[in-house]
């Protein structure tokens, strides 16, 4: 027999990964402790909190094999090892392709800035900065608005901000500009979202949902656009555009999102037989969104978003994602 | 959390083919509201399934059995997948995966 290696010393040469070892060593100290606390506490990602449990049911095969526990049936270790094997390479892969992602960004921005005069972005592209400068420049622009505002709103704002675009509103509207409104179908679902749109239809405005929203936005008569500066954070400040080429793509990009949105009242239409969700979940995960990932942008939790992959598996009876995912898109859905 | 593991084997040689990710998504759809699952992992091995199922659960015997039923819907579920059965179910013992433990 060997005189080294044990299981747990080919573990200790492997290790856990360092998400892994960091969730193993939580839910040791807080056993009651969910998915949803972990990603709290790590103040990490869904997907990440996932994969580390992945990766301890991998070493629980491992463990449980050469033990030979109870009536379970022992694994070959290479099972487990290689998943751990695995997934170290595909974190290294990861990382390399974010440091690849971020250069690539870079470069990206280098050449923007370079090629265009300083005093371009000066007249075409404006930063403003701060919750008053904002409401200041947001209440300037509604002033001078004659025929139309367009607002893509993805979450609820602030009570106040609610209260706010309110009053204005009802002041639009009684001068006569049309306003329009698309907001995410949870608004649909979720009380405090239902009766911010309900004020909004109270006030005159038009109002439709949509499962896929671009970042938040408003268009100004169809000649300025203001979106925030990092639609990840909102508090960074707004970015307030005139440029006519910007604000063309921005208003062609609203008027899809509109043809697809259904208005408030109606329900959910499905076409072809699967809902507006559903395709937009396929379309997701074809682009290769993972599940967490498709579902913060669908904004439903993981589980309804694994429940509705399985409704669809069903329905095109397909045994794998991958034969799902041909049968799919041979129906035209992708 | 509480981590139970089963394991999943064909009836016959013949059972129909299922993916892991195929595996989760159903064992997903099964979970009923108030099921205290947490994260499911599957994995092929050479006789079939590694599940694990990790859950919110105040015991181990009440962990097993929301495991047990969970997977028995699952097994019921649909045609592909009532080719397969549960073979040995079991609470692993989360500390026990400690070096040495």
């Amino acid at each position: 027999m060997f005189d080294v290696p044990r299981g747990q010393c080919v573990l200790d040469i492997l290790g856990l990964g360092n998400d892994a070892e960091q969730v193993y060593r939580l839910l040791l100290s807080h056993p009651r402790w969910g998915v949803a606390q972990l990603v709290d506490h790590l103040a990490t990602d869904e997907d990440t909190v996932r994969a580390a449990l992945d990766e301890l049911f991998d070493l629980a095969l491992l463990r449980h094999s050469s033990e030979r526990e109870g009536e379970l049936r022992a694994v070959s270790p290479t099972v487990g090892l290689q998943s751990l094997l695995a997934r170290q390479q595909a974190d290294v892969e990861h990382r390399m392709q974010r440091i690849a992602a971020g250069q690539a960004a870079v470069a990206a921005l280098l050449a923007e800035y370079s090629d265009r005069p300083a005093t371009e972005e000066a007249v075409e592209a404006e930063r403003v900065i701060g919750p008053d400068a904002i409401q200041n420049r947001l209440e300037e622009l509604g002033q001078s608005l004659r025929e139309e505002l367009l607002s893509i709103v993805p979450s609820v704002p602030s009570a106040a901000a609610v209260e706010a675009a309110r009053q204005n509103n009802a002041e639009l509207v009684a001068r006569r500009v049309t306003i329009r409104t698309t907001l995410h179908d949870s608004a649909r679902r979720d009380p405090n979202a239902a009766g911010y749109a309900k004020s909004l239809t109270d006030a005159g405005t038009e109002v439709r949902t949509a499962p896929l929203l671009p970042p938040r936005m408003l268009i100004f008569d169809r000649s300025i656009a203001v979106v925030p500066i990092d639609p990840g954070n909102t508090a960074q400040g707004i970015l307030q555009l005139s440029g006519r080429g910007v604000v063309a793509s921005l208003v062609t990009l609203y008027e899809q999102v509109w043809r697809t949105a259904v208005p408030l009242g109606a329900a959910a239409r499905a076409v072809d037989g699967i809902t507006p969700v559903q395709r937009e979940l396929l379309q997701l995960l074809a682009q290769g969104h993972t599940d967490s990932s498709a579902a913060t942008r669908l904004g439903m939790s993981e589980r309804t978003c694994r429940r509705a992959m399985a409704e669809l598996m069903e329905r095109l009876g397909a045994r794998s994602r991958f034969e799902a995912g041909l049968l799919a898109a041979r129906e035209g859905w992708i | 959390m509480r981590l139970a593991r089963i394991s999943l084997a064909p009836r016959h040689d013949a059972a129909a083919g299922v993916d892991a990710a195929a595996l989760v998504d159903a064992t997903w759809a099964a979970v009923r509201p108030g099921d205290p699952v947490e994260h499911v992992v599957a994995r092929a091995v050479p006789d079939g399934f590694e599940v694990g199922v990790f859950l919110q659960s105040a015991d181990i015997p009440a962990g097993r059995d929301t495991a047990r039923a969970l997977m028995s819907r699952v097994l019921a579920n649909s045609p592909t997948m009532r080719q397969w059965r549960i073979v040995a179910d079991a609470d692993v013992p989360l500390d026990s995966l400690h070096h040495g433990g």
